[in-house]
């Protein structure tokens, strides 16, 4: 296995015990989850601190990325981690491996809450995972495509084999175009791909002609 | 009719051509409603096809796909993984954003895509012309290739023939033949007549040549020497001089058809110094003997 990545941020903070934690390969890992499993308390006690310093490394990580505003908040996801660790301990079949894919949720979820909470969709503040998850498909928070007909998903289809098609550029302007609110003008998308506001509007306006006729639209 | 907002405006522009206005502002109300609703149509549906993959169905199936265990949320609905899968099959930023969570917990995890059905182009029927242009393609390939080796056959067989074949060609000579060869029947004609010693031989002489369609002729050694028989009955039994050199000359060309180059060479210079008929045929067939 490789090495593991320290962030430079975290490292001046780890003692040597630290370190040798954070390198503990995958077997030690759930040899402590077994004992721990079995209510051996100083294996519990070491788990839990592999867990607590993983996660603090990973976040710190992603700070040092952009990916996490700031150390604050990069301790903030690291300890909601470790409280869903602890919970969810006696459960776990493979503690290293649910611990790699779960620290990925933490900042998925983060973002995407964020988004809600700018696009005024979601209903109230605090709002948990777990409700968020187990709404009912027809709530707003659940996937619209909960409600879809087969027309609409074979709309989706063809417009996204239009898309697939365009260049990279097309594709990051009508993102922009799509999902900020308000939305970019082309003013500003010029100034973005240092290109011209003609040249902004014939990639738009080509991909529009492409969907349109794609759809059956265009006359 | 409130006019449109600034984010709907600029996609009228775009739309605009199908009314054929100057501008959106020369668009009447029943225009603008349609346009609307257009507009807004196609911004729901580009908004979820341009949906950015950090979201969290996304996430909760790569964690179904990862299979850890415990599962940390509710399933993820048919329609919501059907979504998820369409656009991680169509959508290169989900793809990236797949591979960025796999590096993230450092081993690769499978998408789990099936091959999604394309929507039809065109009606099935339209395979039918398509099989008849194909038919015919391979028609004309396979056409084409025979040509082709009947072409390399052809130049195979012109490079193997010997020259004595090509000279010994009775093609020159057919509307000769055709009167040579007519039956002469007369109250003095007997079987040893030199004139039908003649037109036997003639006639033997032209069922010599043989090929395989067209390719590496060659004659057929026994019509030849049969020829041969009746030719020189007639070249030593007749008394006309103008029967006498024809039969020597297509003599010549017997032995020719055989490859016997000098027994043909001894009647052609007999046809050759007569200096009547045959003779400058018999000088250039000499030529061509000599000239290797």
């Amino acid at each position: 296995m490789a090495r593991k990545v320290i962030s430079s941020v975290l490292h001046p903070q780890l003692t040597p015990n630290d370190l040798t934690r954070l390198e503990y390969p995958d077997a030690t890992i759930e040899a402590l989850r077994e004992r721990a499993q079995n209510n051996d308390t100083d294996a519990r006690a070491d788990l839990l601190a592999w867990a607590a310093l993983t996660a603090r490394n990973y976040f710190y990580l992603k700070y040092q990325k952009g990916e996490v505003r700031s150390s604050d908040e990069a301790e903030t996801l690291a300890a909601d981690f470790l409280l869903e660790f602890e919970q969810t301990l006696p459960r776990l079949q493979q503690a290293a491996r649910w611990t790699r894919v779960m620290l990925t949720r933490y900042v998925t979820y983060k973002r995407h809450r964020e988004k809600r909470h700018a696009e005024r969709t979601v209903v109230t503040d605090p709002q948990t995972i777990a409700e968020v998850e187990s709404a009912p498909a027809s709530d707003p928070n659940r996937h619209p495509s909960n409600i879809w007909d087969d027309a609409q998903w074979r709309t989706l289809q063809m417009t996204l084999q239009v898309l697939n098609k365009q260049p990279e550029t097309t594709r990051n302007i009508l993102k922009r175009i799509f999902w900020e609110d308000p939305p970019p003008s082309y003013q500003e998308l010029a100034a973005l791909h240092n290109t011209s506001e003609a040249a902004i509007k014939m990639r738009v306006s080509r991909f529009y002609k492409a969907v349109r006729q794609k759809l059956g639209h265009s006359r | 009719m409130p006019p449109l907002s600034p984010e709907d405006a600029w996609l009228a522009d775009l739309l605009r051509d199908e009314a054929s206005v100057a501008s959106a502002e020369a668009l009447d109300a029943e225009t603008l409603k349609a346009l609307r609703h257009e507009v807004n149509a196609l911004r729901a549906v580009l908004h979820d096809a341009t949906a950015t993959p950090d979201n969290p169905w996304l996430w909760r199936y790569f964690a179904e796909q990862a299979r850890i265990e415990p599962v940390p949320s509710s399933p993820l609905t048919p329609p919501e993984r059907r979504w998820v899968k369409l656009l991680l099959t169509h959508h290169p930023d989900w793809q990236k954003h797949w591979q960025s969570l796999e590096e993230d917990i450092g081993e690769s995890v499978p998408m789990g895509l099936e091959v999604m059905q394309r929507a039809p182009d065109r009606p099935a029927h339209a395979a039918q012309p398509q099989a008849r242009v194909y038919v015919w393609r391979r028609f004309l390939v396979a056409a084409v290739v025979v040509i082709g080796l009947y072409g390399v056959l052809w130049g195979v067989s012109q490079a193997t023939t010997p020259v004595t074949h090509t000279l010994a060609s009775l093609d020159p000579y057919a509307s000769d033949l055709a009167v040579l060869t007519a039956p002469v029947r007369s109250a003095n004609t007997s079987s040893t007549d030199p004139t039908q010693s003649l037109a036997q031989g003639l006639n033997a002489l032209q069922a010599a040549p043989t090929s395989t369609l067209g390719l590496f002729p060659q004659h057929d050694p026994a019509h030849v020497q049969d020829a041969l028989a009746h030719l020189n009955q007639a070249y030593t039994e007749t008394d006309d001089p103008i029967l006498n050199v024809t039969a020597a000359f297509f003599i010549a060309k017997a032995h020719l058809m055989l490859g016997d180059v000098e027994a043909a060479r001894s009647h052609l210079q007999d046809v050759a110094q007569r200096n009547t008929v045959y003779s400058d045929d018999a000088q250039a067939l000499l030529a061509e003997i000599v000239t290797p």
